[in-house]
């Protein structure tokens, strides 16, 4: 089994197709603190999404909308690409004040979305009627491909419709700080209440990279928001309602907030997260094997920067961690311009700015790394389709004890030295809630449950299996050891998948008293493409997606570019 | 009776098998194996109520220390002790392996040719055992607490913003 496990340096072609630096490797990249300061990229599956449908030539159509007044009612969003159709069916109901909560256990929501395959029926569109207001509590078939729900922005909505039934532009410093008419709180995918399992999607176009369904749902729903804010304006006042201007629907994008549930998906996909660990990595090893940068793209880099210092002056947020970092990130940004100037003119210009940026904040270093993949979309963009990952790879029951002992001992020596009896290092435990199915994290010595504690202590399993290794043979077959000691399955699992994907596991203790989940959301939710992390807690985020992004109706508009469609990475207003 | 998703099937047969006290890494081999029995048209989730039922202790009874051992020898292997004999042939199944009846036992073999995929089906009728499932995937929820409810997510109450 061993011998036909394919060596990270096979995945994609890497190291094949063009010159590359060599990887910053996992012990780097793969802490916490790093992840959480991880920016939107090229690679995003927002951006790559939309890059796909434009040279797809997709088109969207809105074949109903039937809403009322107020803005409760119907609507559908038709995209047509390739030989599918997928349509966004969407519903607007009256929601009490009290009601409004983004957790899980909300029960009631302003809209629900249910992305569907095909072109809904009315009869089909009447039984999505049904349920999705009623979200988790209702059963779904394999035609419907993903399930969501939304809450408006109370202020935004309010302003907007106010300022454009009177024939008025809504404020753009009001637009720019909360940026989204409505925040999504669950979008659901593969298989939940029986909507479609994933493997029915995987293998189309479009729909085959991770999280595109769910992406595509969110950019249809953007378009919902958009239409209805207009729709409730008009309504309002016929007379006198103008619609939004071009620019700033354009930068109302859609809010999430993003609990605890997102963390554990990192730690319970190793191989994909590898995956997307090692595109960007390669990614970054590219631009950083480039011998001398021509004037277009140093003036790219250049006025990419300036972008990202205007995203930053707009980056306001009220956690006192974040905001500090911000402020320490606009002083970085500051000097890059004029360390970037220098390295320009020499050779490996790119890879000396990598380095010269290992003085400054891991916010500022990874900021740097966006900019640097989105200044050379041509050595960067078909890592894109490198993004996915199949079915997680079994055990190898042919290893030896030695070599598993051996693995441990090099590539987890940090897990290994850990005193997991100190309370210190132990003190959280990771929990499914029996109210909605919360996902949470606990105090072990506080709180009940920790007994039916979820397997994130990954290290601290390790740990214990190495414990165990010490006293066996070195030649024991792992086939040997997992019939007597069935207990470690899961960490031999873990070990043996690092040692093919070597990106494949956080390098930190996730049980430790001072574990900031917050940093596993950023990670992921900056692979999704969302930015202005908002966190309003140590495990909880707000953030926005598709700001910036075009709109549905300038899909195949002409006269835009491949590169200015898809030029919308850290918009400013 | 509703229709599931597969991956209903599998994540919860996964908690399930938690839930019966397995390893985590014995579980998810239970929870693929019986989303595989499905694909391939079997009764997967009778398979695996059966042999969790039978559970007591750490699992040597369902025989994946067999598969294991066939699939790191070239021999075949013969298994004479199993608790449900559908989720035997869902564990060697879904690596590749034929699960065959011979006169002790159930033999495990490397097949002569490569074995054909299941064929897809997108959904599963759930079968009345579903509920014992669900049940012993409930055994790994915590009850929720006032405590609980307010620090663990970390979240506001409301959003109303």
């Amino acid at each position: 089994m061993s011998g036909e496990a394919p060596s990270a340096d096979l995945v994609c072609g890497v190291g094949q197709l063009y010159p590359q630096a060599e990887l910053r490797p996992p012990e780097v990249v793969m802490r916490l603190e790093r992840m959480g300061s991880f920016f939107p990229s090229r690679l995003s599956f927002m951006r790559s999404l939309l890059r796909d449908l434009a040279t797809a030539n997709a088109t969207v159509e809105r074949g109903v909308f039937d809403v009322d007044d107020d803005g409760f009612g119907r609507a559908v969003y038709t995209v047509r690409v390739h030989d599918h159709s997928y349509s966004l069916c969407a519903f607007s109901n009256a929601l009490e004040p009290e009601q409004r909560t983004d957790r899980v256990i909300a029960e009631a929501w302003d809209s629900s979305f249910v992305l569907y395959d095909g072109v809904p029926s009315t009869l089909e569109l009447d039984r999505l009627n049904d349920a999705a207001p009623r979200q988790e509590a209702a059963r779904y078939r394999p035609t419907d491909i993903v399930l969501s729900r939304a809450n408006r922005s109370v202020r935004l909505f309010e302003h907007v419709v106010e300022r454009l039934a009177a024939g008025h532009q809504p404020d753009a410093d009001t637009i720019g700080s909360i940026g989204y008419l409505m925040r999504t709180t669950a979008v659901y995918g593969n298989g939940k209440f029986g909507i479609a399992d994933r493997a029915l999607v995987q293998d189309r176009p479009i729909l085959g990279g991770a999280f595109r369904a769910e992406m595509l749902a969110v950019w249809l729903i953007r378009a919902f928001t958009h239409d209805l804010v207009e729709h409730v304006a008009h309504r309002r006042s016929p007379a006198t309602a103008v619609g939004l201007d071009s620019e700033l629907k354009r930068h109302l994008g859609i809010g999430n907030s993003t609990g605890l549930g997102m963390a554990p998906f990192l730690v319970s996909h190793p191989e994909l997260l590898n995956n997307w660990m090692l595109a960007r990595e390669t990614a970054l090893a590219r631009v950083r094997a480039v011998r001398s940068a021509t004037a277009h793209h140093a003036q790219r880099f250049r006025s990419l920067i300036e972008r990202a210092q205007k995203h930053a002056a707009q980056w306001n947020v009220e956690d006192d961690r974040q905001q500090s970092r911000i402020v320490q990130l606009r002083l970085e940004l500051g000097e890059l311009q004029e360390v970037a100037a220098a390295c320009m003119n020499d050779d490996d210009p790119w890879d000396r700015l990598v380095n010269a940026c290992s003085n400054w904040s891991a916010e500022c270093e990874e900021l740097v790394v966006s900019a640097l993949l989105e200044t050379y979309p041509e050595l960067v963009d078909g890592l894109a389709g490198c993004m996915v990952a199949g079915e997680s790879r079994r055990i190898d029951p042919a290893m030896t004890a030695g070599e598993l002992r051996e693995t441990i001992e090099t590539q987890w020596a940090w897990a290994v030295s850990t005193d997991f009896d100190a309370p210190e290092n132990c003190r959280r435990f990771w929990y499914t809630s029996e109210e909605k199915l919360e996902p949470r994290l606990g105090d072990r010595f506080t709180e009940e449950g920790a007994e039916l504690e979820r397997p994130l202590d990954i290290a601290r399993r390790v740990c214990a299996l190495h414990a165990e290794l010490l006293g066996r043979s070195a030649g024991d077959p792992v086939a040997t050891l997992c019939k007597e000691l069935p207990q470690h399955r899961f960490a031999i699992q873990r070990v043996q998948t690092l040692l093919r994907h070597p990106y494949a596991e956080i390098r930190d203790n996730l049980i430790a008293e001072d574990l900031l989940p917050i940093d596993m959301l950023r990670c992921k939710l900056s692979f999704f493409g969302a930015a202005k992390f908002d966190p309003k807690s140590d495990r909880w985020t707000r953030v926005t997606l598709f700001q910036g992004a075009p709109l549905i109706d300038e899909l195949g508009a002409t006269g835009t570019s491949a590169a200015d469609f898809d030029d919308w990475w850290l918009p400013v207003l | 009776m509703i229709e599931l998703s597969l991956n209903e099937v599998e994540t919860t047969v996964v908690k399930a098998a938690c839930g019966r006290g397995l390893d985590h890494g014995v579980a998810t081999e239970i929870g693929t194996a019986a989303r595989w029995l499905c694909e391939a048209g079997h009764d997967g989730i009778e398979a695996a109520v059966e042999a969790l039922a039978a559970v007591d202790g750490d699992g040597g009874e369902l025989g994946l220390a067999a598969v294991d051992l066939a699939l790191a020898s070239e021999e075949p292997v013969l298994v004479s002790d199993y608790v449900s004999r559908t989720l035997l042939a869902g564990l060697a199944g879904r690596v590749g392996l034929v699960s065959v009846d011979v006169d002790d036992g159930v033999e495990l073999r490397r097949p002569a040719e490569l074995a054909v995929s299941p064929a897809q089906v997108a959904t599963v009728a759930s079968p009345p055992c579903w509920s014992e499932l669900q049940d012993w995937a409930a055994q790994t929820y915590v009850p929720s607490s006032e405590q609980s409810r307010v620090a663990g997510a970390g979240a506001g109450l409301t959003d109303n913003d």
